[in-house]
């Protein structure tokens, strides 16, 4: 075969990686507004809020990345090669999602620890002091 | 012949992403009961942790899986593509296993430091 494979390899990495990002976003947001009500107290519009802007920059983050990734480089004369090229690019792209998904868990987790941090510092400070006992 | 490639990738990719699920699905199902002892009170949180780790999990190891497929030596016999496809499995596995430890040495640990008896309820004031 002579013809230049790029464009295939394009027309599958791009809907594998955009489906990708879906998911892992869908999942890590479904499952985010758990932390969001913890940290909000449980003020559940603020949460929500928070957890869809959250999910708007997961989303350009990594759309972003997946395109400027895209460009592949050389000349793909045969399948072995395309198998080779997409694997590279698509295995790198899942790796750099999971590395971002345990970045936004950390977030939580440190936005969790803060709110408890707040909540312990908030009842130190608003219960009156003991009365002198003689 | 680049065919042999070809025949390469497909059972090495099939054999190693049925692995990884399964492992994964394992340590997903019973797993679950650590962090609900890590997570005291909160079993609603450990249970969605269980989940995105699980998600992280399979990320990271089929992306290493794809992307070692781009450092394959072109195969020219049978032989050598049993013997490339049993070296990158056993490795993709030994792998597995490192991290297998590692991760049940850090929970022990972790629930170690927290049930200390300087520290005897870490999770009782409204977390």
């Amino acid at each position: 075969m002579e013809t230049n494979l790029i464009v295939y390899a394009y027309a599958i990495y791009l809907p594998v990686t955009l489906a990708l990002t879906y998911f892992v976003a869908r999942m890590l947001f479904k499952n985010g507004r758990v932390f969001m009500m913890d940290i909000f107290n449980g003020r559940e519009e603020i949460a929500n809020a928070t957890n869809q802007l959250f999910q708007v920059g997961f989303y350009l983050l990594n759309i972003g990345f997946a395109l400027v990734f895209l460009e592949i480089y050389g000349y793909l004369n045969n399948v072995q090669t395309l198998v080779e090229k997409l694997g590279f690019k698509i295995g790198y792209f899942a790796i750099y999602l999971g590395i971002m998904l345990f970045f936004n868990l950390y977030l939580f987790f440190r936005g969790k620890r803060k709110a408890k941090q707040n909540k312990q510092m908030d009842k130190l400070i608003n219960t009156p002091p003991a009365p002198p006992n003689f | 012949m680049p065919v042999l490639n070809l025949i390469g990738y497909c059972i090495y990719g099939l054999a190693s992403i049925a692995i990884i699920v399964f492992v994964g699905w394992w340590c997903y199902h019973y797993g679950a009961v650590f962090l609900k002892r890590l997570f005291k009170q909160d079993e609603k949180v450990a249970l969605t942790l269980n989940k995105l780790l699980l998600i992280g999990y399979y990320l990271l190891n089929i992306g290493y899986v794809a992307v070692t497929l781009s450092y394959w030596q072109a195969i020219t016999t049978a032989n050598t593509l049993l013997h490339a496809i049993t070296y990158k499995i056993g490795f993709i596995v030994l792998l597995l296993g490192v991290m297998h430890f590692i991760n049940m040495a850090s929970t022990y640990l972790l629930a170690k430091y927290y049930f200390t008896p300087t520290n005897p309820k870490p999770n009782n004031n409204g977390n």
